[in-house]
């Protein structure tokens, strides 16, 4: 009489066995696979981190160097807490070129948000009188300030007093400048 | 030599043969597989030091960007972009230049009492205009004005209207300039 039954038990449990570490087997390729791809992933973030890390340096330094430029630049605009300042300085060039000046209005349009930046138009209405040589020493003025104004409109008219005869200049300016 | 052992025997005899023989092969898969698996674990070691290699050197570059204060040099750098862009964009004229030429162009004869500076919008663009009123002597002296302006080259439109020109003397004038460049509105 064979074992039959014995070498039936011992082929289920050699196949059992198999099954198992078969499953192992797999299961710990899967693994590395998967561990594998994880540390690529990191690589390339640790790479691509590696060169911001390195970009914002250079922007850092580049920052550092241009403080000049910088000053220069934002001399050309109006900081969100320095509309009186500009004004003032509106109503000191007037001063100087000798012509009087009273404000109409002070506005805000075209508000925009440029990458986070809000920015904003400083629209300011003003009448001046004065000469026709002091008027035109005035707009020099404006032009050539260091802020970035932009005359939006203009009206210069001459006026005579009907009593004395004495000629002046009438005039209107609307203004722009950036405000951020 | 003789066949001793009856069919039936000899069939369970075959039987538990390829059986055993089954059990041995899966026995040497079994083997194999497992020296497989011991193959792999330096490569998991491996990777696993590398894993944390790379996560320590990330951990340290954030800390390092951290401490740069990236935020505030990227607002910073914005800043100075916008700045830049903005200000690209601003049309700049010198309308003093072009005051300052009117007046160089105009005869003794004619006398201007208005400049009225606006823009004209059309369809995608708008159109600089600088309007001059005032009177001349005489219509000659007008009609030169004219030529010397639109020769100036700074004025893409000189328009002196018929209807100013019908005195001879004493003449109340209007001419529109159009200044050379235009801006885009759109």
């Amino acid at each position: 009489m064979f074992p039959l039954q014995k070498t039936k038990r011992a082929l289920i449990i050699s196949i059992l066995v198999f099954f198992i570490v078969f499953s192992l087997n797999a299961f710990f390729v899967f693994f590395i696979y998967k561990e594998r791809d994880v540390v690529s992933e990191m690589k390339e973030g640790f790479i691509t981190e590696l060169k911001k890390e390195k970009q914002l340096s250079s922007i850092k330094n580049l920052i550092k160097t241009t403080e000049k430029e910088q000053t220069n630049l934002n001399l050309c605009f109006v900081a969100n807490d320095a509309v009186v300042d500009f004004i003032k300085s509106i109503e000191t060039m007037s001063k100087n070129a000798g012509i009087s000046m009273s404000i109409k209005s002070v506005g805000v349009s075209d508000t925009e948000t440029i990458k986070e930046i809000p920015v904003e138009t400083l629209i300011i209405e003003f009448m001046t009188e004065g000469s026709w040589v002091n008027t035109y020493n005035f707009l020099s003025a404006i032009e050539n300030s260091t802020y970035e104004i932009t005359i939006d409109q203009m009206s210069i008219d001459k006026i005579s007093d009907s009593v004395t005869g004495k000629k002046t200049w009438k005039s209107v300016f609307v203004i722009k400048v950036i405000k951020i | 030599m003789s066949n001793l052992l009856p069919k039936k025997e000899k069939e369970l005899l075959q039987k538990e043969y390829f059986i055993r023989l089954v059990i041995v092969i899966l026995w040497l898969l079994t083997g194999s597989t497992l020296l497989s698996i011991g193959f792999m674990v330096p490569s998991y070691v491996v990777l696993e030091v590398k894993k944390n290699t790379a996560e320590e050197q990330i951990n340290l570059l954030n800390e390092s960007i951290l401490n740069k204060n990236s935020a505030e040099t990227e607002k910073k750098s914005n800043t100075i972009i916008v700045k830049v862009e903005v200000l690209n964009k601003q049309d700049k004229i010198s309308l003093a230049n072009f005051v300052n030429k009117i007046i160089e162009s105009k005869p003794t004869e004619v006398h201007i009492t208005d400049f009225l500076y606006n823009k004209v919008q059309k369809k995608d663009t708008a159109d600089k205009v600088i309007t001059i009123r005032g009177t001349a002597d005489e219509r000659d002296s007008l009609l030169k004005f004219k030529y010397d302006l639109s020769k100036s080259g700074l004025f893409k439109e000189v328009n002196l209207p018929l209807s100013n020109l019908t005195k001879n003397e004493d003449v109340d004038f209007l001419v529109n300039l159009t200044l050379k460049e235009e801006i885009k509105t759109n």
